[in-house]
């Protein structure tokens, strides 16, 4: 497929249409009772008439994607279930779905709010279906959630819990369906221990498991957290960076941010002993959720081991707020790890303080740093995103 | 001999061909492929480049996460739909912004796929912070990469760009409209950002 014709295929229906538009309309579905559909058979999804058709579109028409959402749109929502069923089974790599999001439009106008529980227990049960598929029906759940504010009622959730727990079920259904689930409760601690310690449990799955553990009950989930990273070479990569996050994630959880120095150890502990790239930005990132000058300082101290000068900055950014409280510390050393954390990201923001300090210091020696972080700033031209304030709420 | 020794290379290159991609890139670049309908969706992710065995962060589905991936993983068998892509006017600095964000979402290995909205999060102020994305399509993963650090890429009819703001979010859909009358979606935002190279 050309280029050419990809633009071409990208060029959408015209600016009446877009007038016309209203935010109202593609919430609709919150307003339509739930009458269900009619379920793909397994021959009409090999008879392929949908996937024929749109094959048609694409090699024929000037103006391909146009042509494809109208004839999506003029399908009612059994016949567009169907043509999604089609193109899934197609799909050679059920670990990428992405050719699915050309139904977005099509299934927000038609599906959404419309497939009821018994559908999706069909379509989740019938091993006749692709995983593709499957994965879908899930997503059309969650963004009727989404639009809706609302949450999963029971039974849905117990088809979720039926998917993670079975584990003859492929990998990405059991992790999606485990992750979806929004009603955890006291009494999923035994089978989300159980995921956890269970040598042949898919390690994303086994990660997201303590994480979820660690919602439903902070001392247990803790417990786990805590050995993974004391044994961390004995544990899979995602369980380490998992670990890490949720670390992080706790301790601003407890508002104990000041007490975290343990924490902190332990994450310099885990940085120390690896060698993964994936886990040393890990460290760093759970490093930055602490939110203090113990956790600056650690960073730094690091900064060989990280090699990578931007992700500090991009620490340093996310801890903005600290570094320009610590540049007011009258302890030296506080203040020299804060400078030095400028001088790896010397944003315009800093430089009121850093101008100020400058004015007021007698230390020749310090007043030469200054000058220097002064005119590095100046040349630098850059500054801090102020959207990570966000963090700090 | 040197046919056993041509036949080598031979083996050799074609792993390197599903290995590594055959082109210059640089961290944060969007890259792009085509999918099983051809041209009529494509597939986005964010370039990792000099990080051995993962080339690219992605947001693909099936896997359920955003995460790091092969260069052949990516591609899934389908066209690379060269060169990189990025906004003209970035440094290296807005690039290492841009694939830093990205990373943080990989790290925390449950942000799950969503193919009907560019992207989903939680929050209760303005912004939308990377800790808060709960779920991304794979343009979303682009679009939220470079918005979050105020690089617009696709701008909607009432000139609603960042998809990091709770208030634009939303309007990144595949029923909204970009300025000049595109749907949201992985060719478009190919279509509105810069070869790189």
């Amino acid at each position: 497929m050309s280029k050419k014709l990809a633009i071409i295929g990208s060029l959408v229906i015209s600016g009446v249409l877009v007038s016309s538009f209203v935010f109202q309309n593609s919430y609709a579905f919150a307003l339509d009772a739930k009458t269900g559909v009619s379920l793909p058979n397994q021959q009409d999804i090999v008879g392929r008439a949908h996937l024929n058709r749109l094959e048609t579109i694409l090699t024929q028409s000037k103006t391909p994607q146009k042509d494809v959402d109208n004839y999506l749109k003029g399908l009612n929502k059994d016949e567009l279930l169907l043509a999604i069923a089609e193109v899934s089974d197609e799909i050679k790599d059920p670990e990428n779905i992405s050719d699915l999001q050309i139904f977005a439009s099509a299934t927000e106008e038609k599906l959404l709010g419309n497939l009821t529980n018994a559908n999706f227990e069909s379509i989740f049960t019938n091993p006749n279906y692709s995983n593709p598929f499957k994965e879908y029906a899930m997503d059309i759940k969650s963004t009727e959630n989404y639009h809706n504010g609302s949450k999963n009622n029971t039974e849905y959730n117990q088809l979720l819990r039926n998917i993670f727990q079975d584990k003859t079920q492929p990998d990405n259904l059991r992790l999606v369906s485990l992750l979806q689930t929004d009603d955890y409760n006291a009494a999923d601690v035994p089978t989300i221990e159980a995921l956890i310690s269970s040598q042949d449990s898919p390690a994303l799955l086994k990660a997201n498991a303590v994480r979820i553990l660690k919602s439903i009950d902070k001392e247990k989930g803790m417990k786990h957290v805590l050995d993974i990273l004391k044994n961390a070479n004995l544990h899979s990569e995602p369980e380490v960076i998992v670990s890490l996050d949720t670390l992080g994630n706790y301790t601003k959880q407890v508002e104990n941010i000041t007490d975290s120095e343990d924490e902190i150890d332990l994450v310099n502990d885990v940085l120390n002993q690896t060698n993964n790239p994936h886990v040393v930005k890990a460290a760093v990132f759970s490093l930055a959720q602490f939110k203090n000058a113990k956790s600056i300082a650690t960073v730094l101290q690091n900064r060989s081991k990280i090699n990578d000068d931007y992700a500090i900055r991009f620490y340093i950014d996310r801890n903005f707020l600290v570094v320009a409280d610590m540049l007011n510390s009258s302890d030296s050393s506080v203040l020299n790890t804060a400078l030095t954390s400028v001088e790896i990201a010397p944003f315009k923001s800093f430089l009121p303080k850093i101008t100020e300090l400058e004015a007021s210091t007698i230390d020749q020696a310090l007043k030469a740093r200054l000058d220097k972080i002064i005119n590095l700033i100046d040349s630098s031209n850059i500054d801090r995103n102020i959207k990570w304030d966000a963090e700090y709420k | 001999m040197k046919k056993l020794i041509s036949a080598c290379l031979l083996v050799i290159s074609l792993l390197l061909v599903n290995v590594v991609p055959a082109f210059a890139s640089h961290y944060g670049d969007a890259v792009y492929r085509d999918g099983v309908l051809g041209g009529l969706t494509w597939h986005a992710a964010i370039n990792n480049y000099s990080t051995v065995g993962s080339y690219v962060i992605e947001a693909p589905g099936g896997s359920g996460v955003v995460q790091y991936s092969s260069w052949a993983t990516f591609l899934s068998g389908h066209t690379y739909q060269g060169p990189p892509q990025y906004k003209s006017g970035m440094t290296d600095n807005d690039l290492n912004n841009v694939l830093n964000t990205a990373i943080f979402l990989a790290n925390r290995a449950n942000v799950s796929y969503t193919a009907i909205d560019m992207m989903h999060g939680t929050t209760t102020g303005t912004y939308i912070d990377p800790g808060h994305v709960t779920q991304l399509r794979c343009d979303g993963l682009v679009e939220y990469c470079y918005e979050w650090y105020n690089w617009p890429v696709l701008t909607d009819t009432n000139g609603n760009w960042d998809i990091s703001n709770n208030n634009s979010m939303l309007y990144h859909s595949s029923n909204y409209y970009t300025w000049d009358g595109y749907t949201f979606n992985p060719v478009t935002q190919w279509s509105h950002m810069n070869p790189h190279y």
